[in-house]
């Protein structure tokens, strides 16, 4: 690098670190610090230029000292490389987990929820989807099975009720609402995806017994009489009470529990859930008042 | 303890330095940068021009100094003289005032 050469790059540094100061009084710095050079070189022509750079400092200082002198606040002097990178590295890092944890929280949300359009549970933003009775491919018997290309069969019983006082329900995964008879006859009408499959029915003693755990995706009604029991037990899905004018016993693993007291009712509840939340429910000190236990153990139990 | 000194020197000329400059230039009426630092330098007083020229710059910006650009009736290159305006003069009175009150406290002090 010539000397002409070297003095230009100095001063062009300088010029650069000076950049919050209005380009007139710049160019008188770098006129005044040019001017400094030429005279010292020309009083000792055997010093050398860099000699003479040296002892003015490096450009960024010098341009530092003068926007001190002005109150501004110099550049930040520039990172070693070393440390750039350092520094590029954690941020890049940062971003990129920031990235994954808005990705993670987006596509899992919510943690859980319960009910919904569908009327089921979904975890984790849907990764584990419980329940939903009327769900994709069991939507009922309306014009959804068709375009859809599922099928859904439909069984259904109804009896008198004889010496019966109590009706149990067991299912797997589905629905089942449970609500007082208009004639005078009980039974279940449970649509279901499984085709040609027999509702395995049992009867014991006082007891009629209906055990549908075996069959995919059951969406049960249950009609009950006044004056009897009946008790529903299920792992997936939703299990509701509508306006019983009976007692009623409903165990479920995962999903809601949704209870429509009738009105003029009375109703004494006894409601457990080991993981979730309910609604309040007033129990009544009546005589007579029905019962209503609910044991849950992921999940809801809601008032409609 | 060194490091120590120097800073205290740092402080203490600052204010100083600004009063030394001033009075040499009032007492060669003008004077350019690399004349100043030669007769700073010779009355012992050793300043870096990487410190001196930003100094000379504020102080001109203050108006305390008034700077002309020569390039007639000088050697090769054009030179900035420097020269002290009259609020300069007020500000050396007042600095000078100073000075002179805190090297009596200080001789004071030692008695």
């Amino acid at each position: 690098m010539s000397t002409d050469q070297k003095l230009e790059n100095y001063l062009e540094q300088l010029n650069k670190s000076l950049d919050q100061i209005p380009i007139s009084d710049r160019a008188d710095i770098i006129t005044e610090i040019k001017s400094h050079i030429l005279e010292a070189r020309e009083r000792d022509p055997s010093q050398s230029l860099s000699g003479i750079l040296a002892s003015l400092g490096e450009p960024e200082s010098v341009a530092s000292k003068y926007l001190l002198e002005r109150g501004l606040s110099p550049n930040k002097p520039s990172k070693t490389p070393m440390v750039k990178w350092l520094v590029i590295g954690f941020l890049g890092t940062v971003g990129m987990l920031l990235v994954t944890a808005m990705f993670v929280v987006w596509k899992f949300t919510p943690l859980i929820s319960i009910g919904g359009e569908n009327d089921s549970i979904s975890i984790l933003g849907g990764a584990i989807n419980i329940g939903g009775a009327t769900g994709a491919d069991f939507t009922g018997s309306d014009t959804d099975e068709s375009v859809q290309g599922s099928h859904t069969y439909s069984k259904s019983h109804e009896r008198t009720r004889g010496k019966i006082d109590i009706f149990k329900l067991k299912f797997n995964n589905g629905k089942v609402s449970v609500k007082p008879s208009t004639n005078d006859k009980f039974g279940w009408d449970c649509k279901h995806a499984d085709q040609a499959k027999l509702l395995p029915m049992s009867e014991e003693g006082k007891t009629v017994s209906v055990d549908v755990s075996g069959i995919r995706k059951i969406d049960c009604e249950v009609k009950i009489l006044q004056g009897m029991v009946v008790e529903v037990e299920g792992n997936n899905g939703k299990i509701s009470l509508e306006e019983l004018r009976t007692s009623a016993s409903v165990n479920l693993v995962n999903g809601k529990v949704e209870i429509s007291p009738a009105k003029e009712v009375d109703y004494v509840y006894d409601l457990r859930i080991k993981n979730g939340w309910q609604d309040s429910f007033a129990s009544s000190n009546a005589k007579g008042a029905h019962k209503i236990n609910v044991a849950l153990v992921n999940g809801k139990i809601s008032k409609e | 303890m060194l490091d120590g000194i120097e800073n205290w020197k740092t402080q203490i000329r600052k204010g100083y330095l600004e009063l030394c400059i001033l009075l040499m230039i009032q007492k060669h009426k003008r004077l350019y940068g690399f004349e100043l630092l030669e007769k700073l330098a010779n009355s012992d007083l050793h300043v870096k021009e990487g410190t001196l020229y930003p100094m000379l710059n504020r102080m001109a910006v203050e108006k305390t100094l008034h700077a002309v650009w020569e390039t007639e009736n000088v050697k090769g290159h054009p030179r900035k003289f420097y020269s002290v305006t009259k609020d300069g003069a007020k500000l050396v009175e007042e600095m000078k005032k100073e000075f002179e009150n805190m090297v009596h406290v200080f001789k004071n002090a030692q008695k």
